[in-house]
């Protein structure tokens, strides 16, 4: 029952992670039209600021697919760290709930013995 | 009521919130002119790092009041808010360092947003070694409550960062300090930008709740080893 508690709760997590992974395989199509509405007005400057030192040239400007794998960094990594936070987390509250169950087994078994001798 | 019914809940609305957030993201809001896709990383970078910088306010409020009150609840959830917090900011980081590779040409500048950000993500850490490493009971939690007000005062600065000091970061764009200039001018940006804001504040919320009944179970468990060795 616990362990199919955690599994629901890692794959509410997964099942978005995955659809990342499957719209990214669909927009690298071109049938899915990536970039074709491309009229969005900036939202932050795209020339580097001149406060800026220049070790290399910004990889903008070679069309607006150039950048997709840091795109697609950033979406695998936060799905990554994410799952892996909630699946952490689920597998400790099993545990813990274990150990409580355990440790109330230890104490209803002590008082069991502890009671004949109070008496 | 089943105590892990909400964050199981919480964490299902977060789910559905997000596939419409990628929906939004992946195939309805408009590529940019300029940035091209590596824009849509706005979308999870900047809430991402909002809520990881703003979550410092709720650990600080949790510690002031289990101060005031002693009530274990408000210190169970100044140190959930505190453990996600940290985990928002990292990626906050992580995602505003990859997008800068692209855009600016370079990982990382020591400009003042992202250097206050740093110390931020530096005194989340502080927070938790304060946590693991002082003595418990209320020295622990006045050492906390300091550092999490100081945390306030970073991400305070940290807000204000744009308009005090010559940054090379995009000027605020959102909340009572953005200047109509620099306000998102595309209404299809700022509609999917405020999806994904309520999308990883439900998340946050949702590893809250996790972690705060974790905690619960935690100090539980620490009680009933007390009993047992009496």
């Amino acid at each position: 029952m616990t362990r199919c508690t955690a599994v629901l709760r890692a794959s509410v997590v997964a099942v978005p992670a995955l659809a990342v992974l499957l719209i990214g395989a669909a927009a690298l199509a071109p049938a899915a039209g990536w970039g074709s509405a491309v009229e969005a007005a900036s939202v932050a400057e795209t020339e580097a600021p001149e406060v800026l030192p220049q070790e290399s040239e910004p990889e903008s400007d070679d069309g607006p697919e150039a950048n997709l794998p840091y795109m697609f960094a950033v979406f695998i990594i936060t799905w990554a760290v994410f799952f892996g936070y909630v699946f952490v987390m689920s597998r400790r509250q099993n545990e813990l709930r274990q150990e409580i169950d355990a440790l109330k087994q230890r104490l209803a078994d002590s008082e069991q013995e502890a009671g004949p001798r109070t008496e | 009521m089943n105590r892990f019914w909400t964050p199981d809940l919480l964490l299902a609305a977060s789910a559905a919130l997000m596939a419409l957030t990628l929906y939004m993201v992946f195939f309805w809001v408009p590529t940019d002119l300029n940035l091209g896709v590596s824009q849509r990383i706005f979308y999870f970078h900047v809430p991402l790092a909002m809520i990881g910088i703003a979550a410092l306010l709720p650990v600080a409020i949790g510690s002031v009041m289990y101060l005031n009150t002693r009530k274990a609840g408000w210190d169970r959830f100044a140190y959930s808010c505190a453990e996600a917090g940290l985990v928002f900011a990292t990626l906050g980081l992580v995602t505003g360092s990859i997008w800068a590779k692209p855009v600016w040409g370079q990982w990382w500048t020591w400009d003042p947003k992202l250097t206050l950000t740093a110390i931020i993500w530096f005194i989340y850490v502080a927070y938790m070694m304060v946590r693991a490493y002082s003595p418990p009971g209320s020295q622990q939690a006045r050492y906390a409550s300091v550092v999490a007000v100081i945390g306030v005062i970073a991400s305070t600065l940290n807000y204000l960062a744009t308009s005090l000091w010559r940054s090379a970061h995009p000027e605020t764009n959102i909340g009572p300090l953005a200047q109509e200039a620099d306000a998102i001018a595309s209404s299809a940006i700022n509609l999917t930008l405020m999806v994904a804001l309520v999308t990883f504040v439900v998340l946050f919320a949702a590893v809250v709740a996790q972690r705060y009944s974790m905690k619960a179970s935690e100090e539980f468990v620490d009680e009933m080893y007390r009993r047992a060795s009496r």
